[in-house]
Parts: structure tokens; C-alpha cells; sequence
């Protein structure tokens, strides 16, 4: 399997694009027609746009200018998150031209949703994203429910993962909320128990990407399909083509673009 | 003229652009659509197999694929579009794909170097006999210069090898990445999400 390398864009007040520091946007670094034209035209594996906008939103809505870029925009993968609530939500995100949505709220409060929404759109097309944290810096990991600012001791990520796995979700994202915005490196002290998990479905982490080498130290596991990153490609001068350089340069299998 | 299946769920802005990028005349299909032999039917699709089939039937478009194919009209079909060219899928038992190809769907094997669903950028393999189909995908050496995209958990498997004009590594050996008969081509990968490597393959399809 060929790892892969994908931009986030964290959307905040419409399409501004917004930077976020342990899971709270932090700085706007542009606008969205601009940041989907660069990323698209830098040959990255895929997109995940964040609309923060509509996490823990009651009535989903995507603003119309959002829809339209996209459509008009980008000819590679592009997912969705933010606010899906029902299959309805799902199946409007896939209509609108994404090809993968991610639930973070909704597998918190009914995992049993995941099944219903995988079930009309495929599981291909449903992700899970799990933000976390630790009690302790060395501490078992938890998740993280973002609403109330709570970390979710009755949630253990590592049964979450199971969790989403059994649910039918067709992708995860493990999401470090202390390391986002950092730059300060990918959480490796997963990867052995991601390892003997042997999680069948495909494993991506994000929070805290930097370098390239914090990419290689965690793709060269052959537990995580990929990193999403979005300090990464705002504040330094990676790219995805440098990214994939220096991955295969270290013996990891990336696209050919 | 292309004809698009506009599936309720399904990838139809992302081939919508690529033929208006592209400017091909194109619209929705429907089942009062008049369709020349010279017309090109385009199924998308995302979702299962039986959503799928369930919706061509509601709409009446399964008699005017088959009669299209049947008097050798273009027939693409894309991941989910391309699954249901076959006769059927172990995704959803019982319900009958539109047999344009013989052939079935099975999941995807798991194992510890392959996750499933298979998601990400994939290389496509080529059979040594070089079908005259595998020309519009640009053969190099037995493998495609570019990686294409993948996203499903279920793969084809036509009951003649004849009909597989490329491949995908998996680790029990080539899976399926895309098949042709006559005028009827499928794609288990999205060259509408390819980038401009998979714009230039439609490009090419659309041009036979």
C-alpha cells in the first residue's frame, strides 16, 4: 500500500482557512479558494477540509461558496468534516462532490450511526476521527470530546478504535489534541499497540507533523496508511512532493504522481 | 453526446467537472434519454452495490444501459458504476447487476499489510497479452507510470480473465483494477480523482 500525505484545511467564519493549537483554531492563514488551487496544484494524495463552523452543530448546513470551490476546483480526493449528524448529512457531503466524510460527535454520542451512514454512502466512504489526549504525559490515551472540553475517561482510545472498527467505518483518524499545531512531532508512542492491534482498516494520524522525518518515524510503521497535516504546509517549507521524496528516500512505498 | 447516471450519492460533480473542463457536450440520463450508438454512457457511484442497482431500477435505466451496450454503444462505468456492469456481489446478495460483463464481486481479502477498504494511490499492472483495450491506459512495461486512486472494499472478478485489461497488487496476487468487452470499459479506480494523469485517461477512453 502506497502511504499517504494529506492537507487539512480548517475552515472557521465561511471558507477563511484557519491554523488551530491543540484542537482551538489559532490564526487565519488565508482564504479557501486559495488554499484549494495550492494544494491541488502541489500533487498532495488527498484533502480533508475541517469545518469547525458546524462541529457540534445541531442543523447541518456547508455554506454554498464551499460547495461551489470544490466542485469547481478539485480533481483529486477531498474529504468532509464537521457537523454530519444522519446518513442524509452523509450522503449531501457525497452528492456535493466529496469522496470520504469523517464523524467525530456523532460516533461519541451513537457509534451505532456509523453503521447506518456506512451502510447508504459505503464504508470506503466513512471515516472516524478520534481526537485524544492523556491524563498524563505517559498516560493511557482517551478520548477527547471537544463540546465540552472533556477528556472521555470512559472512552479509552484504544477501545474506541475497536469500537469504530466493529461500527463499520472504513477509515480512522487519531488525532493528538496536545501535539496539534506544535510541530513538535507525530505521537510514535502509538505505533506499538497500533501494531499488535492489527487494526484491518486503514490508520491516520495527525498533531504535531513538523518535518519530513516526523512523517517517515511514523509511516514507516506498517500499521498508519498516512499523515493529515496542516501547520506542516503553512508555516514551514514542506511540501507533499518533498514530504514523498523523503519518505521514499527512506524506503517507503509512496504515489507516483 | 456523454450521458451521466446522477445517482443520489454518488462522485457526479467530480466527473461533471472533468467534462466541463474538458468541454464535452454532456447531460443527465434518464429513461426518456434518446441515445445514438455513437453516445457514451457514463455510471458513477458511490455506496453499495444494492443502493445502486436499486436506483437504476427505479428510474427505468436498466433496460436502456442494456439495449445501448447491446447495440454498441460506449458504456464506462467508474468504482461502484463499474461493479455493477457484472452480474451480481457479494456486498449485497440477491440483488442482479446489469450483466454486461460476467462476472461477480467479493470483498477485498484483509491481512496485516493491507488494510481494507483500499484506500490511497495504487499502480496499475498489465496482463502480458496486451488486450486492445489496455492501450487507452498507456502501458509502459507492464506497469502504469502514475498511481490512479482507489477507494472500495469490494473488487470484480469476471468470469474471463480476457476481459481484465489491468491490475492491482494485493498480497494474495493481481485483484482487478479494470475490465472491457467490446464497448463496455469499467474502472474499480476514480480517473476523475487521478489528477491530470486521470483526466488523460479519460481523454483517451472517450476519444476510442
Amino acid at each position: 500500500m502506497k502511504k499517504r500525505i494529506i492537507p487539512s484545511i480548517l475552515l472557521r467564519g465561511g471558507t477563511n482557512v484557519s491554523l488551530s493549537q491543540q484542537f482551538m483554531p489559532w490564526r487565519t492563514v488565508g482564504a479557501l479558494a486559495q488554499q484549494l488551487r495550492l494544494h491541488v496544484r502541489r500533487n498532495c494524495d488527498e484533502l480533508l477540509i475541517i469545518n469547525t463552523d458546524q462541529a457540534g452543530s445541531k442543523h447541518f448546513q456547508t455554506p454554498d461558496r464551499l460547495l461551489s470551490l470544490v466542485r469547481k476546483e478539485v480533481d483529486i480526493p477531498i474529504a468532509y468534516s464537521g457537523g454530519i449528524s444522519c446518513a442524509g448529512d452523509a450522503a449531501a457531503c457525497i452528492n456535493a462532490g466529496f469522496d470520504k466524510i469523517y464523524l467525530t460527535a456523532l460516533f461519541i454520542d451513537e457509534p451505532s450511526s456509523v453503521q447506518s451512514i456506512a451502510s447508504l454512502i459505503g464504508s470506503q466512504s466513512t471515516g472516524v476521527c478520534l481526537p485524544y489526549r492523556r491524563v498524563a504525559t505517559d498516560g493511557i490515551p482517551f478520548v477527547w470530546d471537544y463540546r465540552a472540553a472533556m477528556l472521555r475517561q470512559d472512552l479509552p482510545l484504544f477501545g474506541a478504535l475497536n469500537t469504530v472498527v466493529q461500527a463499520g467505518a472504513g477509515e480512522v483518524l487519531l488525532y493528538d489534541v496536545d501535539r496539534d499545531g506544535s510541530l513538535q512531532g507525530l505521537d510514535t508512542s502509538l505505533l506499538a499497540n497500533l501494531e499488535i492491534s492489527q487494526i484491518p482498516i486503514p490508520v491516520l494520524m495527525a498533531g504535531g507533523t513538523g518535518t519530513a522525518e516526523h512523517v517517515s518515524s511514523v509511516l514507516r510503521s506498517p500499521s498508519v496508511q498516512g499523515i493529515v497535516a496542516g501547520s506542516l504546509f503553512a508555516l514551514t517549507h514542506e511540501t507533499p512532493a518533498t514530504i514523498r521524496h523523503h519518505c521514499e528516500n527512506s524506503g517507503i512505498a509512496m504515489r507516483r504522481p | 453526446m456523454i450521458h451521466v447516471v446522477n445517482f443520489p450519492f454518488c462522485n457526479f460533480f467530480s466527473l461533471e467537472r472533468y467534462l466541463r473542463v474538458k468541454s464535452h457536450r454532456h447531460c443527465t440520463l434518464d429513461h426518456k434519454s434518446i441515445l445514438s450508438s455513437g453516445d457514451t454512457i457514463l455510471l458513477p457511484g458511490v455506496g453499495t452495490f444494492k443502493q445502486g442497482m436499486d436506483y437504476l431500477a427505479t428510474t427505468r435505466l436498466v433496460s436502456l444501459i442494456k439495449e445501448h451496450a447491446k447495440g454498441g454503444g460506449r458504456v464506462i462505468g467508474i468504482c461502484l458504476g463499474m461493479q455493477m456492469l457484472l452480474d451480481s456481489s457479494s456486498e449485497s446478495p440477491g440483488s442482479l447487476g446489469l450483466g454486461l460483463i460476467s462476472g461477480t464481486c467479493e470483498k477485498i481479502p484483509s491481512n496485516s499489510t493491507f488494510s481494507v477498504p483500499h484506500i490511497g494511490w495504487n499502480s496499475l499492472e498489465f496482463p502480458p497479452s496486451l488486450h486492445p483495450s489496455v492501450q487507452l491506459l498507456g502501458v509502459t512495461n507492464g506497469s502504469s507510470v502514475s498511481d490512479f486512486y482507489f477507494v472500495h472494499s469490494y473488487v470484480a472478478h469476471p468470469r474471463s480473465q480476457d476481459c481484465v485489461i489491468a491490475s492491482f497488487n494485493h498480497p494474495d496476487g493481481l485483484l482487478t483494477a479494470a475490465i472491457a468487452k467490446s464497448r463496455v470499459i469499467g474502472f474499480q479506480f476514480h480517473p476523475e480523482k487521478s489528477g491530470s494523469t486521470g483526466y488523460a485517461l479519460l481523454d483517451r477512453v472517450l476519444e476510442l
